[in-house]
């Protein structure tokens, strides 16, 4: 995409540091309520439990990036809450990149943590698992499995998805691969229309009916 | 089945060419695995008949002849290492994850004549599998679990196969995958074991679930990202270590683990190490489900040093997994009531009745004189339970403190409603 001059600096990818240490993951443990139901899709009313403290985790979260205008995504889910929809985007060289995301809870969860998938990338990046799922092997499946049950949804998002947004968009960006969101209302991260693709939000919001 | 979309109008030209194309992909799909195999029926240069060979009458023959699929595995019985190999007709094995060790795993048992096979796999045949072994090329494109059937009836097709293709991990497919575990078995019984094969947490998380619920012994594989090492592990339920009960395991490597990884590449995968991982694991489930020698509870392989970790894995009292806890409760009430099967984990099983050799010449006179695997089974195995061989320290250790103090007070969401909260976040 010649229409963004990217110097790809070699900053560090993800998986090249423990984020356990890193002062950014503090801050972001800090700030997002954390859980407390060990309960998942199978058990019940325990689940109902831990659905309401994911919503109540991603509210805070959500609420706060939209109080320091650092918003990022926008994410609903079906009845069940076992798979979450919206979208995220991401602001590079003051150009936004938005992004179809999908959240699936596996039946072990939070035992283990969620999958986080961006359909439309995939294979363009190498950092992402069949099916759009990104890669948290190494850089947020070892601090899952050191919080559990106090991270949900929203920590998987913070900690998981956007350090691989901020390593992997300025790469998909240099490579061309990539184009920027189409009402690119440049920089403004808390930018109005979130959700981009009404359709399909609506269509995988029925299916589970 | 592809169908124009129901609109009031007439279809438009894209929309007549899109159902084309979906119409010419189903058609290949249809039509490649007959003309597969006809192409390699005149390869073999002996006409249709050897497409598939007929199925075995009633039994396993143990005639040494060349039209004898089973003459080398019955021989087994006849040099006395197994006692009753045919009983593996009645057998059933479940394979979670047909890919690089588990499509290996099926094509071995099918090979070794297994009574039943059940795959399970939601993936589908990629170009970029094509570095391990199994699925050829002209597969891409099909459903791992099919082109496995399809291959698999082939090559043996005394073997039942029964293929789910769906992903074991979601909510909604869990109770199929449990019910087919319980009741898939030749006789409509629960299955003999289960192979773990797959190439994430979640989904050995989900099988471990699964088989601490039913009480099924099950088998763990895997080989690691950077495709140099890997491990299997014999779970029995209540017995054996849940793949819960111990943190995951470090391998010590020599050197640097991370100088190991490619920049940018999420998995890499070699054809050697999964096919070696493959055939240890096939190997512990002959020993274990035919009864001979001595099943590994764990077993490692580091490719680079050659270095094989080998240790049995006792139940965490403690497992945070309550399924497991049940069964460790049930094995020692079985053990209350039944002493004599008190045996300890990993001695070794009775051994095999000695089967005199069908020849009786010995023109060279050749005396055995010490059976060293007799000595060596023989041997109390190392106690403790907390003890890793040398070379294996855990990741981490889970009662650790964990790191709390830097977490954020817990939400308080109990008395609020879930509908109010769903339409909040929609509407941020």
């Amino acid at each position: 995409m010649a229409a963004v001059d990217v110097t790809d600096t070699g900053a560090a990818r993800v998986g090249d540091d423990d984020l356990n240490n890193l002062d950014e993951a503090r801050a972001v443990k800090a700030q997002i309520p954390s859980l407390g139901v060990m309960a998942g899709p199978r058990d019940g009313e325990e689940w109902i439990a831990r659905l309401k403290e994911e919503y109540a985790a991603l509210i805070a979260y959500a609420g706060n990036n939209k109080a320091n205008a650092t918003d990022w995504f926008k994410i609903e889910a079906n009845k069940s809450g076992t798979r979450w929809f919206g979208t995220c985007w991401y602001v590079h060289n003051l150009i936004r990149y938005e992004f179809e995301l999908v959240v699936t809870v596996p039946v072990t969860f939070p035992k283990t943590s969620v999958a986080i998938l961006l359909p439309e990338l995939e294979n363009k990046t190498p950092k992402m698992y069949r099916g759009g799922a990104i890669c948290l092997t190494e850089h947020f499946h070892p601090l899952w499995a050191r919080n559990v049950p106090h991270f949900g949804i929203a920590h998987a998002l913070a900690l998981g998805l956007a350090p691989w947004l901020a390593a992997e968009v300025p790469h998909l960006v240099a490579q061309g691969s990539i184009e920027p969101a189409a009402a690119a209302s440049s920089g403004d991260g808390a930018a109005g229309s979130a959700v981009g693709n009404g359709a399909a939000y609506e269509y995988e919001y029925e299916s589970d009916e | 089945m592809a169908s124009l979309p129901a609109t009031a109008t007439a279809p438009t030209y894209e929309e007549l060419q899109a159902v084309v194309v979906s119409l010419r992909e189903e058609l290949a799909r249809a039509t490649a695995a007959p003309s597969t195999l006809a192409a390699g029926a005149s390869r073999a240069g002996t006409g249709a008949e050897v497409l598939a060979r007929a199925r075995a009458q009633t039994s396993m023959s143990a005639e040494v002849v060349d039209w004898n699929p089973y003459s080398r595995l019955m021989a087994l019985q006849r040099m006395g290492v197994v006692t009753d190999y045919e009983r593996i007709r009645t057998l059933t094995v479940a394979v979670v994850g047909v890919g690089g060790v588990g499509s290996v795993a099926a094509e071995m048992l099918t090979r070794c004549g297994i009574g039943k096979l059940l795959l399970f796999d939601y993936d589908t045949v990629e170009l970029a599998n094509m570095n391990r072994l199994f699925f050829r090329p002209d597969q891409a494109g099909m459903t791992k679990t099919s082109a496995a059937a399809a291959t698999l009836a082939v090559i043996n097709p005394d073997v039942a196969i029964d293929a789910h293709h769906y992903n074991i991990t979601a909510p909604d497919k869990f109770d199929d995958f449990l019910d087919a575990l319980q009741s898939g078995g030749l006789a409509g019984q629960a299955v003999d074991l289960v192979l773990s094969c797959v190439d994430n947490f979640e989904a050995r998380m989900a099988i471990n679930q699964a088989c601490n619920e039913l009480g099924q012994d099950w088998m763990e594989s895997g080989v690691s990202e950077n495709a140099v090492s890997g491990h299997i592990q014999l779970m029995i339920p209540g017995r054996s270590a849940c793949f819960a009960c111990a943190p995951p395991l470090i391998v010590a490597r020599k050197g640097d683990e991370r100088e190991l990884k490619r920049e940018g590449v999420c998995a890499a995968s070699l054809p050697t190490t999964m096919g070696i991982v493959a055939g240890l694991l096939v190997q512990n489930v002959l020993k274990f489900l035919l009864g001979f020698g001595q099943p590994t509870y764990y077993l490692g392989y580091n490719a680079l040093s050659d270095f094989f970790p080998s240790m049995v894995l006792r139940p965490n009292p403690g497992c945070d997994n309550s399924a497991c806890r049940a069964r460790q409760a049930d094995w020692a009430a079985h053990i209350a009531a039944h002493p004599e099967d008190d045996t300890q984990l990993g001695a070794p099983p009775p051994p095999p009745p000695a089967v005199a050799p069908q020849s009786t010449e010995n023109a060279w006179g050749i005396v055995i004189e010490c059976d060293e695997g007799e000595e060596e089974r023989s041997q109390p195995t190392a106690g403790g339970d907390a003890e890793l061989v040398p070379g294996v320290r855990p990741a981490y250790n889970p009662d650790a403190p964990p790191t709390n103090d830097a977490l954020a007070p817990r939400v308080d969401a109990a008395d609020l409603d879930l509908d109010a909260l769903r339409a909040q976040l929609a509407n941020m």
